[in-house]
Parts: structure tokens; C-alpha cells; sequence
């Protein structure tokens, strides 16, 4: 019996196709089973990172062919900076992962981690980002970014160690804002800071939508009226239950007035948006970046992922690994007097 | 509605899954406690993944149990080996030790887990009675608060833990330096780094801890050839006299233990500085020759720091199931499992989830009371290790010191580091230099730094006449006053 040629054709086509599928997923399994994947956390134990380190530790598994084993190694120190270096340097093998929070990619324009550069990163995606917000306590009478601008006394505003996002919030409210703050720095993480608000010893704190209300004294503060959401700073959309508080808020961008301070301050906030970013060694061969980048945004699209996380309270606005490529080395193609005026901003 | 979540929390607490649950941490408890370099919060964050698919009561009933278990055998190593097995019971190896060294093994031990339950049991019981009252405490103490508390602690065990008080504050001052290096908390300014990334992130605890104070001692056991003094082997009745002692001191216990709920409770400062604390008021409070034998094996030296360490587990649960903000590293873990578990702490831990917090409750007594009893019945054949011939513990030794500083912080220069203080810690030890404060001054002074910071930015100068930092700051004038005249008295 003779068979139509293009049938052949296709046949052959589709036995071709067949065998280098089935031969990339043999080399794919090949290539991860029996391995074991570390997934860096530059924090210490216990913060946000680490929990969606731990999360990732056993979702992403899941998803990368030949079900290699994932464990979680807290490296903090030096505001992540230790833990990134860490990854940056090691074997271009695909197996070791970090987490780490984007706006970390400013330091490369401030100074202090010139060997880390971030464009060489191999980025898998982002699993989420922050909606930043100011809240203030209630004995304090300002309300408006008018108030903030003009009030005798500086409200004392808590914040972190240098490269936080705790300190670099504020000091843009301070010095693109021309708010009136006094910077209460040296609080080891969101959760120290939540409490010095209630002992009044700070008063306000500008920090993630989600933050206020995964923390405990935070959210019942916020319940009972002690604090008040008082301006919306930009970012990832906000958690549900405050999306209808967040859309009334003044927005801080319309308290800049200077041109190149909003230009700034909205490449920064754009930072927000893809602030829970994944990323591999520098130098990833082809082959196990591809296979982490697929295994990344199957876990992102993973039902039980979705729900865990959610149910732990964070808020996933994920992005593939091109978009969060785009989004966090934007940052790398603003104009100079822009970048300039960013190092100045955050010195 | 109390008492029904009351008995509610006993029902589940009595189940299959919860004791199994229980025992669980309890093992691994003691052996995170007993080998040094393995710590709680390194058992914690080891059960994390373990605990996603488990009820929360379970899931406690491990991370709860092993902390106390952790916190009981850690004295083990302290008593033998002059090594904390976990940082909290660096202040027992004061007189844990020298009472070894003395063939009192036996006695301090027991008397040492007598105390680590009667102080776990209350600390677990001011929680639960005091939970809502115990409220107001850790609001009171913010940064200024925290500061001279800090400040007093340093100065307590500089002028206490030694004979010469000159000594003790200059190692303090020298441990206060050596807590500067490594990142500026608040500007972020690299200090005494020399360009190292691995000194940017401060020098290490345990590395420390190993170095100053079980190196010290491989020498000198080399030159002795075993732990006790004494060649023959007659540790004594154990459980009977270590009973006596905790009779007869009985109130430094609930006191050593009410000073370990505090300091638990008051984020940052924990159980490693509660039990300095407990350890420096029962030196304070003894006279004349009683005073005399504190750090040549005192049984009250060895029974106010475990006390407070034990309570202290009790004590770090108040701001986390409160506010949600850890007291310490142990609880930084257990905030994490809890929102992993999908609790949230706060006002519901005291509501809807009543029944968790008894349970909570329930746990840490059973625990405490089981790790006591577990460890005394192995106390005797434990305490035959002070007999040993050095040449069979040094290598032991030597193998736990290295490797505890190594899983601490896997480094290279950690070895090296480890090395550098063992070499400090015997100077120290050949030229009678007290240890402690130099160990105190470091663990307390980055608190001391960034509170200070925190004060001034907050407050200003103000932060000095708020109450509590008057009453610290004439405490600390009556510490100075008091050792300065028993200096007098002495010449």
C-alpha cells in the first residue's frame, strides 16, 4: 500500500516531534532528578520572604521535571545584600535559587554592591508585588499631604536599616514630598515597628498594604481606629479588604512637585509592582533556565500555590520571568539626570 | 466560655496525634539542648516544612515541646563540657561547671531540671493567667526602657561574675566592642569589617561562645586528665540533695522565674539575657562567704539562670499571641509557622481560639515536666562523664565545638574565628579575667546600640526621665555602690 507523501510527510513530522519532546523531557528529567535545589532567603527566619521561600520550596518541585528536592538556607545580613552575593557567585548549574525584594536593584545606582550586576541575573518571575501605604496614628492631626507639608512638629515615622524598603519609602515622602518627618531608623523589620506605633514611640509607618494587615497589632489598630490610612503611595494593587479605603486616598505622587522627583519616584514605584522577585545564578546554561522559568510560572498558575499563599495573606499579582525582567531592569534604562536624582533622593 | 475552650484544649490535647506529637519534640528537644551548636530555633526551622499539613495543635505540640526540652538538656553540656548546649544556658556553666569539676555533678544537675520544670510550669502559667495583664508590661517597654535594661544587665554581670569588678567592666566593654562589628543598624556603614563580607554581618554567638568557653577548657583538661578534681568516682546521692536545694531556695526559683516570663516577654531582650539577669540578683543577693563560692560551683548559680530560662519560653509567647511580635529568634520561627497554619496571634488567641492558647499551655507543662524527668533518670550515668579520661572527651570535645560552630554559621572563617576566641578565652581564664561579661556585653550591646538610636531619634534626651530608666539607672547607682564598698570592705 502506498501512502500520500504529505501524510508521509506529516507522519514523519509528527514521529519527529515525538522524539525530541519525549528526548527534551528525558533530558530535562534527567537533568534536575536526584538534585537538590537551594533556594537563598537573604532575610532571617520568619519575615514574608522566608515564608514564600518555604512556599516555593515545595511548590516548585512540583513543576520542574525529575522532581528534584528543594531546601530553604536563610543567608541575611548586609539588608540582603550577602545572600544575593551568595547566588550571584555560585555555580551556574541551576541550582541555586534566590528570593529577594526588587527595589535591592537601586543599590547598583546608590552605591555598595558594584559587583553584583543585576542585568546578568537570570530572572524567573515574580510572584508579587506591594501596594505601599502611610498610616498614621490618630492622635496625630494631620491628614492631607498639605498637613504633612506644613505641620510644626515632624511626625517621627518608623524605619529600617538603609536598603529597606521601610527607609526608602519614607525618605522619598521626606525629600520628593517635602513632608515634614523625622526618620526614627534602626527597627529590624516590619513587625518591631508595628509595635512601636502602639507603644506610640513612632507615629506613622509607611510600609505594604498587606503588611498592615497580616500584622496582628497593626490590623486591630487599624480596626479600632488607633491608626489611619492616611495616603496611597503607589504599587501593586492593594489586598482586597482595603482596596475601597486605598482608591479614596490622596495618591503621594500628586505631593511631588518637582518634575524629576515624580519621574524618580514613579520608576521606583514601579519597583513595587514586581517586588517578589525569583531569580538564578548569572550564566545559566539554556537548558535548566528554561525549565526553571516554565517550572516558575506553572507553580504561579498552581491552584494549591494560589491558595496557600493567599490563605497566609499574601496578595500575588505574578509576573512571567520577561515581565519581571522588564519591569525590575527598567530601572537600569532611565535617563541620567533621572538616575542621578534617584541616588539623591535615597543617599 | 473559658473554661469550656479550657477543658476543650485538654480533650485534644490528650489525643493520639498531640502526645505522639509531643514526644516527637520532647526527642529531638533533648538532643537539640544536649549537643552544642544545635539550638531550638535551628529545630524549629527545621520542623517548618514539616508542620504544613498538620492541625495547629499538633503542629505546636512538636515546635512547644522541643523549646522546652531544648531548654531543659541544654545544661547537660554546660556541666560537663563548660559549653552551653544552647546560648540560653550560658549563664549556668558559671557554676554548672565548677560544681562538675568539684564531683557535684549529680546534685547540680538534678536540682538544675528540678528548677528548669518549677520555672518552665510557671512560665507557661503566667501566661496563662497573666496573658491579658502581662499586656500593659510589654507596652511599657519601649526602646528607652529596653535600653537602660540592657545597659543594667551589663553592668550587673560586669561587677557580679567576677572578683575584681575593674575586670568584669573592661571585658564588658571589650564584648560591647565586639558587638560593633558588621553593619551600622541605622546608617548601614560598615565598621571593623576590613573589607569582609563575612565580618559585615557581625561576628557569631556560638562561634563565640565554643571559642571563650569550651576551648579553654580542652586544654585544661588536657593538663588534668578529666573533668572532676576528684579521681574517685562518688557523685553521691543525686535526687535527694538536689531536691534540698531547690526547697531551700525556693524563692530564688519563682524569682529567678518571674525574672524569666519578664525578660522573655520584652521583645529583644529573651531568655539568654533573662537568666545573666536571674544569675547577677542571686549573686546580689547573697553575703559574706555564700558570695565567696558563686563561680567555684555555687548550687544558687546554677539555679537562678535555669529558672529563668525555662520561664522564658512561657514568657516570649506573651507579645507574639498579644501583638503578634516575637520576644525572641524562638518565637521570630513559631510567628511564622503560626501564619503558615493560618493563625493569626492577637485578641482571637485570647477568643475564638481559646482553646489553642490552653493547649499552648497545657504543652509547655507537660513538656517541661516530662524533659525534667527524662533527663534526671540519665543525670547519674550523664554525671559519670566528668570521670572520664580526658583522652576519650577531648576529641568528643573538640569534634562538638567545631561542629556546633560550624552548623551555626558554615564558614571557613568560623573555624578560625572559633580558634582566635579559644586562644582569648584561655588568656582570659590563665589570668583570672571573668568571661561572662565580656560574652554579656556582646550579646546585649547591638540591643543596647540600636535601642540607644531608636531613643534619641524618638524622644531626644527626654527618653532619660521617663520612670523605668530612673529606677534602672538608680538600681545600676546601688550596683556600683555596693561593689564598690564590698571592694573597700575586702582590702
Amino acid at each position: 500500500m502506498r501512502t500520500h507523501p504529505q501524510i508521509r510527510g506529516v507522519t514523519l513530522f509528527v514521529a519527529f516531534a515525538a522524539l525530541v519532546f519525549t528526548g527534551s523531557i528525558a533530558v530535562a528529567a534527567d537533568y534536575y532528578a536526584g538534585k537538590t535545589i537551594t533556594i537563598v532567603c537573604p532575610y532571617s527566619t520568619g519575615g514574608t520572604y522566608d515564608r514564600m521561600s518555604r512556599l516555593a520550596a515545595k511548590f516548585l518541585p512540583r513543576h520542574i521535571p525529575g522532581n528534584p528536592a528543594a531546601i530553604v538556607h536563610n543567608r541575611p545580613g548586609a539588608g540582603g545584600v550577602i545572600g544575593l552575593r551568595s547566588v550571584y557567585k555560585a555555580k551556574p548549574d541551576g541550582l541555586s535559587l534566590i528570593h529577594f525584594t526588587s527595589p535591592m536593584v537601586v543599590r547598583s545606582l546608590t552605591g555598595g554592591i558594584e559587583d553584583i550586576d543585576f542585568k546578568k541575573l537570570t530572572w524567573l518571575g515574580s510572584v508579587g508585588g506591594a501596594h505601599y501605604i502611610f498610616a498614621i496614628r490618630s492622635d496625630r492631626p494631620e491628614r492631607s499631604i498639605q498637613d504633612f507639608q506644613t505641620t510644626k512638629t515632624p511626625v517621627r515615622v518608623g524605619a529600617s536599616g538603609p536598603s529597606s524598603l521601610l527607609t526608602q519609602a519614607p525618605k522619598f515622602l521626606q525629600r520628593a514630598g517635602k513632608f515634614n518627618l523625622r526618620l526614627v531608623p534602626g527597627y529590624k523589620g516590619y513587625n518591631p515597628m508595628a509595635l512601636a506605633m502602639k507603644q506610640n514611640e513612632v507615629d506613622a509607618v509607611s510600609t505594604a498594604g498587606v503588611a498592615i494587615r497580616v500584622n496582628t497589632a497593626t490590623r486591630e489598630m487599624h480596626k479600632d481606629g488607633t491608626i489611619k490610612l492616611v495616603l496611597s503611595m503607589g504599587g501593586a494593587p492593594p489586598p482586597a479588604p482595603l482596596k475601597a479605603e486605598v482608591a479614596a486616598l490622596p495618591k503621594f505622587v500628586d505631593a511631588i512637585a518637582d518634575p524629576k522627583d515624580r519621574d524618580a519616584w514613579v520608576a521606583f514605584s514601579g519597583l513595587l509592582s514586581a517586588s517578589r522577585p525569583f531569580a538564578a545564578t548569572p550564566g545559566l546554561p539554556a537548558e535548566p533556565a528554561a525549565i526553571l522559568k516554565k517550572a516558575m510560572a506553572d507553580m504561579m498558575a498552581d491552584p494549591e500555590f494560589v491558595k496557600t499563599a493567599t490563605d497566609q495573606g499574601f496578595v500575588l499579582n505574578t509576573l512571567n520571568s520577561q515581565e519581571a525582567e522588564k519591569l525590575i531592569l527598567s530601572v537600569f534604562n532611565l535617563p541620567a539626570e533621572i538616575q542621578d536624582r534617584l541616588k539623591a533622593l535615597l543617599k | 466560655m473559658a473554661f469550656e475552650a479550657f477543658f476543650e484544649a485538654l480533650g485534644i490535647t490528650f489525643t493520639l496525634p498531640v502526645l505522639g506529637g509531643m514526644l516527637l519534640g520532647l526527642l529531638l528537644g533533648l538532643v537539640f539542648g544536649a549537643v552544642p551548636g544545635l539550638n531550638a530555633v535551628l529545630g524549629i526551622v527545621l520542623l517548618l516544612p514539616f508542620v504544613w499539613t498538620l492541625s495547629p495543635f499538633v503542629a505546636f505540640a512538636i515546635m512547644l515541646s522541643l523549646v522546652s526540652a531544648v531548654h531543659t538538656s541544654n545544661t547537660f553540656p554546660a556541666f560537663f563540657f563548660n559549653v552551653p548546649g544552647s546560648p540560653s544556658a550560658a549563664a549556668t556553666i558559671l557554676d554548672g561547671y565548677p560544681m562538675a569539676r568539684n564531683g557535684d555533678a549529680a546534685r547540680g544537675l538534678t536540682a538544675a531540671f528540678m528548677v528548669s520544670a518549677v520555672g518552665g510550669v510557671i512560665g507557661a502559667l503566667v501566661l496563662l493567667i497573666a496573658l491579658p495583664a502581662l499586656q500593659p508590661v510589654v507596652l511599657a517597654f519601649a526602646a528607652p526602657e529596653r535600653f537602660m535594661l540592657v545597659v543594667l544587665g551589663i553592668l550587673m554581670i560586669s561587677f557580679l561574675s567576677g572578683v575584681k569588678p575593674v575586670k568584669g567592666l573592661l571585658a564588658g566593654a571589650l564584648g560591647l566592642w565586639l558587638g560593633t562589628v558588621g553593619q551600622d543598624p541605622q546608617l548601614g556603614v560598615a565598621r571593623f569589617t576590613f573589607g569582609s563580607d563575612y565580618l559585615l554581618d557581625g561576628l557569631k554567638t556560638v562561634p563565640i561562645i565554643m571559642g571563650l568557653f569550651a576551648l579553654p577548657e580542652v586544654v585544661s583538661l588536657a593538663i588534668r586528665g578529666r573533668i572532676a578534681e576528684r579521681t574517685h568516682v562518688d557523685m553521691g546521692e543525686g535526687f535527694r540533695p538536689g531536691l534540698r536545694a531547690c526547697l531551700l531556695n525556693r524563692w530564688l526559683v519563682v524569682r529567678s522565674a518571674v525574672v524569666g516570663v519578664v525578660g522573655g516577654a520584652i521583645p529583644g531582650i529573651g531568655g539568654t539575657a533573662a537568666a545573666f539577669y536571674a544569675y547577677g540578683m542571686a549573686v546580689q543577693g547573697a553575703e559574706g562567704a555564700d558570695r565567696e563560692r558563686f563561680g567555684r560551683g555555687e548550687i544558687k548559680g546554677v539555679i537562678a539562670p535555669e529558672s529563668a530560662n525555662n520561664a522564658s519560653a512561657g514568657g516570649e509567647l506573651v507579645p507574639l499571641l498579644a501583638f503578634g511580635v516575637p520576644g525572641g529568634a524562638t518565637s521570630a520561627i513559631l510567628l511564622a509557622a503560626f501564619l503558615i497554619l493560618g493563625v493569626n496571634p492577637g485578641p482571637e488567641m485570647l477568643g475564638e481560639k481559646l482553646s489553642l492558647s490552653f493547649s499552648m499551655v497545657i504543652v509547655l507543662v507537660l513538656s517541661n515536666l516530662l524533659a525534667t524527668a527524662v533527663c534526671i533518670a540519665i543525670t547519674r550515668p550523664a554525671a559519670r562523664i566528668a570521670f572520664l579520661r580526658s583522652n576519650l572527651l577531648i576529641p568528643a570535645l573538640m569534634l562538638f565545638v567545631l561542629f556546633g560552630s560550624y552548623v551555626a554559621y558554615p564558614h571557613p572563617y568560623t573555624l578560625v574565628l572559633t580558634l582566635a576566641f579559644g586562644v582569648l578565652g584561655y588568656l582570659m581564664m590563665r589570668f583570672d579575667w571573668a568571661r561572662a561579661p565580656l560574652l554579656v556585653g556582646f550579646i546585649l550591646g547591638p540591643l543596647a546600640e540600636n535601642n540607644l538610636a531608636i531613643s534619641l531619634a524618638s524622644y531626644g534626651a527626654a527618653f532619660l526621665v521617663r520612670p523605668i530608666p530612673l529606677a534602672c539607672m538608680a538600681v545600676m547607682a546601688l550596683v556600683v555602690f555596693v561593689a564598690v564598698r564590698r571592694g573597700m570592705v575586702r582590702k
